[in-house]
């Protein structure tokens, strides 16, 4: 026979459980929209039974003794993490390349009757006027007006992509401080949860905040993540540990061979980015940028060229050979397209004519003029205005299937987080309903302990008086 | 699937967004009326619209060429004209001397008349286009002639318009061909009138070549000035066609985009009133 105590500790055993759970539910509630947070639940067991204590065993076996919490846990699905962190990556990757080139797209805002086209419109229209009137000054005025209007916006825009190519180095280098403040502050983590897991329990709200900053890591670098005994969680940067245990290494910023930013361990290699915002601004800023510039520098060098060639065969207003038209600088033509310094200064210096002394003579001007219908481009396949509209085209398709995949990986991405958050997220009328069925756990087990109470008073106060 | 309000909350939330840049998209082709604002509108599309842009200055400017000729044939049609009444009045002047009745005296008043009439034409032959003289062939900085008796001072060359791709047609005259049998004529007369005889035959008939070379140089003139109005026509149809089709290409289809608009509206509207109804529920609502 059990001691007339053994009920109440049971009914106790009840109230303790109750009393965590509904605790846990309250943790829960509070951290509803808590970003990264795993709801938590309350496992309880059976507490050891308690084995009757008889010199026959044919009795009735083992006495439950109540219940006992075997833990708090954490409901997360640690493949998922992974899938998302790959999933961030890919969809972090590509939304910096559809921004970086939205604003390319800003900076030749075609069609437009503002934009580079009409202005090479207009210079090509320019020279047929001069054709028509060679002794005209102010056709000759328009002209080199012109021309300065179509150097200067071939110049604005070169200078406009070289700015956008520096400020992605820009936003790499802050972007390589993020990725060491956020490995500095998982390998804290990584300390305080160990600290925590040697003494046998577990770390819930710490592990969610290092889960948190992993997948942040990895929407700036591809990471692999082991998870090892300890607690701990070693992250790995193309192979190489960023993180391990309470200490994380550092990311440099050095100068690749194009004195553009790249990121490098701290001795001296670089770092194999794979996929994020990382890998995507040196791709943006190496690949479709540097094109686009390419492209630009080629069109600025094919119609000074060209336009070049027939000038110096003609003659000007005073009756001297004509000298270059434009000048720039080879190797960067976009950057340095100017009209040339002494027509500038003499619309007169527009050579003209076929031949001198024949002031009448627009034949020359007239050549240019046509230079418009002529494949001057993409080694005398394409018209300067062919040239063009594929450049801005190529602008357009790039920037247009940079934002479609954006958007298709961001679906990928929410539809995993809704999985995660079906698993993970708390549910509000779950909690509510849990917190009812708890109180009346907690309500029924208080009752528990009253009937023990009403047995004992039966027997401590009324017992043994018995004929007095 | 176990769903949370948090999952409701952020569901609703990127719907709202997604309606919201839909709304935006259709409002921008509405203020605009035009569907493409960028390059990634429709990249294919864009690249048509530039080529076309240019394709329609191109016309536009050789319209402009156009009409730069057509002032100067207009300007050498007047010229000639004159020229040729000059001629005419000339040709009277010349008839009436082959009459032996008249005086000394009135022989030397019509002279001076011819001498005068030969200046007249200097004069029209110096017609200027801006500060360029027309009838001097590419010498446009100098007048035809000097004097009634000086020598051409142009040359033969043809000052052309450009009025299409690889196409153009002289747009001068050259004075010596319209100007030179006048003049030479002009001063036969004159001076057969002031040595006080008759007029010769050959005079008569020299002023009459002379007045067939101003009469076959406007027929010139006139032809191309046929010629100008025929690719201003064609150049007219290209530029309305070119302007149609960019239009196709680059504007909005205001009905369309009006209805679109419309549409994304609504859709937003209920979006974000199931979301006020969705959000605003939970069992913690019905519990005492």
């Amino acid at each position: 026979m059990t001691s007339a105590w053994f009920g109440l500790s049971i009914g106790l055993s009840g109230l303790r459980a109750a009393q965590t759970m509904l605790e846990t539910a309250a943790h829960n509630t509070a951290n509803a929209s808590t970003v990264g947070y795993s709801r938590q639940r309350v496992r309880l067991v059976a507490a050891p039974p308690f084995s009757y204590p008889a010199f026959n065993r044919s009795g009735f076996g083992q006495l439950g003794t109540g219940v006992a919490i075997a833990a708090v846990e954490r409901v997360r699905d640690a493949f998922l993490d992974a899938e998302i962190r790959t999933q961030v990556g890919a969809s972090a990757a590509w939304a910096t390349r559809r921004d970086g080139l939205a604003r390319v797209e800003t900076i030749l805002p075609e069609p437009s009757t503002a934009g580079l086209g009409s202005a090479l419109a207009r210079f090509w229209a320019a020279w047929h006027d001069v054709a028509a009137e060679p002794t005209s000054i102010a056709a000759r005025t328009a002209l080199v007006e012109q021309a300065a209007t179509l150097a200067s916006g071939i110049n604005r825009v070169a200078r406009q992509l070289a700015d956008l190519s520096t400020s992605l180095d820009g936003e790499l280098r802050d972007r390589i401080g993020e990725v060491n403040d956020l490995a500095s502050r998982i390998a804290t983590l990584n300390a305080q949860i160990q600290r925590v897991v040697v003494t046998g329990e577990r770390a819930n709200d710490l592990e969610d905040a290092r889960d948190r900053l992993l997948e942040e890591l990895s929407e700036l670098v591809s990471v692999g993540v082991e998870r090892q005994a300890d607690g701990t969680v070693t992250v790995l940067v193309g192979g190489t540990d960023l993180v391990s245990g309470n200490s994380a290494r550092r990311v440099v910023v050095g100068t690749d061979g194009a004195g553009h930013v790249e990121a490098r361990w701290s001795w001296g290699d670089p770092i194999a980015l794979g996929t994020g915002r990382l890998a995507a601004l040196v791709e943006l800023r190496d690949g479709p940028l540097a094109a686009y510039r390419a492209a630009l520098d080629e069109l600025a060098a094919g119609i000074a060229d060209a336009v070049n060639a027939l000038h110096v065969t003609g003659f000007d207003a005073t009756g001297a050979a004509g000298g270059a038209f434009f000048s720039y600088t080879s190797g960067d033509a976009a950057a340095t397209l100017a009209v040339d310094a002494a027509v500038a200064a003499d619309p007169r210096r527009v050579a003209a004519a076929a031949a001198p002394g024949q002031p009448g003579d627009g034949t020359i001007a007239a050549a240019i003029a046509e230079l418009r219908s002529a494949r001057i481009l993409a080694a005398g396949t394409q018209t300067a205005a062919d040239f063009y509209a594929g450049l801005v085209g190529k602008i357009g398709a790039d920037s247009r299937s940079a934002q479609d995949v954006a958007d298709g990986q961001a679906l990928v991405v929410d539809y995993l987080r809704n999985r995660r958050e079906a698993i993970s997220g708390v549910s509000l009328d779950e909690e509510a309903a849990d917190m009812i069925r708890f109180q009346h756990a907690y309500a029924a087990s208080a009752r528990l302990i009253t009937a023990v109470d009403e047995m004992l008073d039966t027997l401590i106060s009324r017992t043994g008086l018995v004929g007095r | 699937m176990r769903v949370t309000h948090q999952m409701l909350h952020a569901n609703a939330l990127r719907a709202l967004a997604a309606n919201l840049g839909g709304l935006d998209r259709a409002a921008e082709r509405v203020a605009t009326a035009r569907r493409l604002n960028r390059p990634s509108d429709d990249p294919a599309d864009v690249r048509r619209a530039i080529k076309l842009a240019d394709a329609q200055a191109e016309i536009a400017q050789y319209l402009r060429n156009v009409d730069a000729g057509d002032r100067l044939l207009g300007l050498a049609d007047t010229a000639l004209g004159r020229t040729s009444e000059i001629v005419g009045r000339a040709r009277e002047l010349a008839v009436a001397g082959a009459n032996g009745t008249l005086s000394a005296a009135d022989r030397a008043a019509m002279a001076a008349e011819v001498r005068q009439l030969a200046e007249q034409v200097v004069g029209l032959a110096a017609t200027r286009a801006g500060d360029a003289y027309i009838f001097s062939g590419l010498r446009t900085d100098v007048p035809p002639y000097a004097s009634p008796t000086g020598p051409y001072q142009g040359d033969s060359g043809a000052i052309l318009a450009w009025i299409g791709p690889a196409t153009s047609l002289p747009v001068n005259v050259v004075g010596s061909a319209a100007f030179g049998p006048v003049l030479a004529a002009l001063d036969a007369l004159a001076t057969e009138l002031e040595a006080g005889g008759p007029v010769s035959g050959a005079t008569l008939t020299s002023l009459d070549a002379a007045r067939s070379a101003v009469v076959d140089a406007r027929a010139v003139v006139g032809a191309r000035q046929n010629r100008l109005e025929l690719g201003r026509t064609a150049l007219e149809d290209a530029r309305l066609a070119t302007e149609r089709l960019r239009s196709m290409v680059e504007d909005a289809d205001l009905a369309e985009a009006v209805t679109e608009l419309s549409r994304r509206e609504a859709t937003y509207q209920a979006a974000l009133g199931v979301t006020a109804r969705v959000l605003s529920t939970s069992l913690v609502d019905y519990l005492r």
